[in-house]
């Protein structure tokens, strides 16, 4: 009974976890712009996610020691510099974009200007790393962001056509108001947004805080496989709301503000409360996994001490390292920086830092002197291959697509 | 001082003559060098236009009671923010043809007006003093869009 509730705990805050500010507003934007055109994208994102967060989550239960750790001993400190490089900056780019996050989920439930909660957010984030538990932390993120699911309880509520909906899904159109360019850019951006590469630093890093072993191999197969596409079916549920509300209105998304819409004409005043404490939570969550991930890579990179489970005075560069990420994203937002803006750029960053990161974790799931009897099968490998080509294709494409439609207008 | 071997310059070379014209056709495709400054101007229109149906629609939710004072200030102020980041955006563009600068004017006009509306949207919503009654708010901002509309035709 006990294993039961650890699996459907696992489960739950896998879902709850999934969506990030990422996830929230690019879903919404393509919603607005493309309907259930892009809808597609979604469930490619998190085919890739649960292949590499399964792998990098097997890796470090087996062999007891995060990715990044591996990656350096595998790829040597030279070329692991280019994967820790690109890494860290898009981490922080995330880091930055979800205390902005937190900031504005705020400013809807008190009309204060995100401004001032930009540096609340930010304290609280390092607070929380500081004093909280690691699994009392992902536990309560994970399960108050469930909160989200009032998104896809109002597109029921809006009563849409569901036979247009199935329509347009299966066969994508795209529309008259927009170009190819547009709409190529705004599938790689959401292809980023579910395949960011601090989730899977994250989740390996985790197993080691929380001390999997091979035993622990088939609860976390499960938290992926189950957990991540029922959180990428919240995705689906942001853009089908800002299809049905936001699209016929000729509404583009491109305020948080904006992305609740959909929910406040389904669900009125209630509604509005699960989504802001959902939004909330996914940010604060994510801003949470975020931090830690800098942390985790510069620690592992290195070989410092490292670890929640540590006491702060025994891994002092690992808090050091999480302190500066947050007052730099901090910093970044208190320059008026529009932080929706910063989400836009980081999913698409994250799109172009994809092979660096994907690349060495295939490598390492396949070396027998780490993985012994657990490495990659055939079946797997060849799913993961063709990922690497898709992820590559979207890393190549970013740059030009993004100067092409002037980052998406 | 050594040489570099031949077949680095040959590389520097190849890289040049592909990424510098790479470089051109695609700067050359960025919206802003491609549609000059009429699809600036339809583009600033289109924004506008979304951020006032928006603001519309927010004063529609709380006037019927299904939203709060707090969301439909924020999104009343998000829309006058970026209608202002458009208006910025096409205020100083210099125009080169009559046309375009007759579309110039009546857009900054329109969205000028929009800005307004927003505004005594906002003040209303956030129970500072004003005139207005919830429902002339809202024709305000339908009359807005319409001029958004209009300006672009």
């Amino acid at each position: 009974m006990k294993g039961l509730f650890a699996v459907a705990l696992g489960i739950l805050t896998a879902i709850g976890g999934f969506v990030d500010i990422g996830d929230l507003v690019t879903n919404a934007v393509v919603g607005s712009r493309f309907g259930w055109g892009l809808a597609w994208v979604v469930p490619v994102g998190v085919l890739g996610i649960c292949l590499f967060a399964q792998m990098s989550g097997r890796v470090a239960a087996v062999s007891g020691r995060a990715t990044f750790e591996i990656i350096r001993d595998r790829l040597g400190p030279k070329a692991s510099m280019a994967n820790l490089g690109a890494s860290f900056f898009v981490n922080l780019m995330t880091i930055t974009a979800e205390i902005g996050g937190i900031a504005l989920a705020l400013q809807l439930a008190t009309d204060v200007g995100p401004m001032l909660w930009m540096p609340v957010a930010a304290f609280a984030v390092w607070v929380v790393i500081w004093r909280v538990r690691f699994k009392i932390m992902e536990n309560v993120t994970g399960l108050v962001g469930l909160c989200l699911i009032v998104f896809a309880v109002s597109v029921f509520l809006l009563h849409p056509d569901w036979a247009a909906i199935g329509r347009q899904a299966i066969a994508p159109v795209i529309p008259q108001s927009e170009s190819a360019a547009t709409y190529w850019y705004f599938a790689v951006a959401l292809f980023g947004a579910a395949m960011t590469p601090y989730e899977v630093f994250f989740f390996s890093s985790g197993a080691v805080e929380e001390g999997w072993s091979t035993k622990d191999l088939g609860k976390s197969r499960l938290n992926v496989i189950v957990g991540f596409p029922l959180g990428g079916l919240l995705s689906l549920a942001i853009a089908s709301g800002a299809a049905i509300v936001l699209a016929p209105a000729a509404i583009e998304v491109t305020a948080l503000s904006q992305v609740v819409l959909p929910v406040v004409v389904g669900g009125g005043k209630l509604a509005l409360a699960f989504a802001i404490v959902g939004i909330f939570a996914a940010t604060f969550g994510a801003a949470l996994e975020t931090t830690l991930s800098a942390g985790y890579t510069i620690a592992q990179y290195f070989g410092w001490t490292w670890g929640k489970y540590r006491r702060p005075a025994e891994a002092t560069r690992f808090h050091v390292v999480m302190i500066v990420a947050l007052i730099i994203g901090c910093a970044v937002l208190l320059t008026g920086v529009d932080p929706v803006l910063v989400t836009e750029y980081s999913v698409v960053f994250s799109a172009i830092a994809l092979p660096l990161t994907y690349l060495p974790i295939l490598l390492v799931a396949n070396d027998p002197e780490y993985m012994g009897e657990h490495v990659n099968g055939r079946s797997m490998n060849t799913l993961a291959t063709i990922y690497l080509v898709i992820i590559l294709a979207a890393s190549l494409a970013a740059i030009p697509l993004m100067i092409v439609t002037g980052a998406g207008q | 001082m050594a040489r570099r071997p031949p077949w680095r310059r040959i590389r520097s070379a190849a890289v040049i003559v592909i990424a510098v014209p790479a470089a051109g056709f695609l700067l050359h495709g960025c919206p802003s060098i491609r549609d000059g400054m009429a699809g600036q101007l339809a583009q600033a229109q289109k924004e506008s236009e979304s951020a006032v149906t928006t603001g519309s629609l927010a004063l529609d939710l709380w006037r019927n009671h299904k939203s709060t004072n707090q969301l439909a200030a924020v999104q009343l102020s998000d829309a006058g923010d970026e209608v202002t980041k458009a208006y910025k955006g096409i205020a100083t563009l210099t125009a080169d043809n009559a046309a375009d600068l007759r579309q110039q004017r009546t857009l900054t006009a329109a969205m000028t007006d929009a800005i307004t509306a927003l505004n005594a949207a906002g003040a209303l919503v956030r129970g500072v003093g004003t005139d207005d009654s919830p429902d002339a708010a809202r024709q305000r901002l339908i009359a807005a869009v319409a001029q958004l509309q209009s300006a672009n035709s």
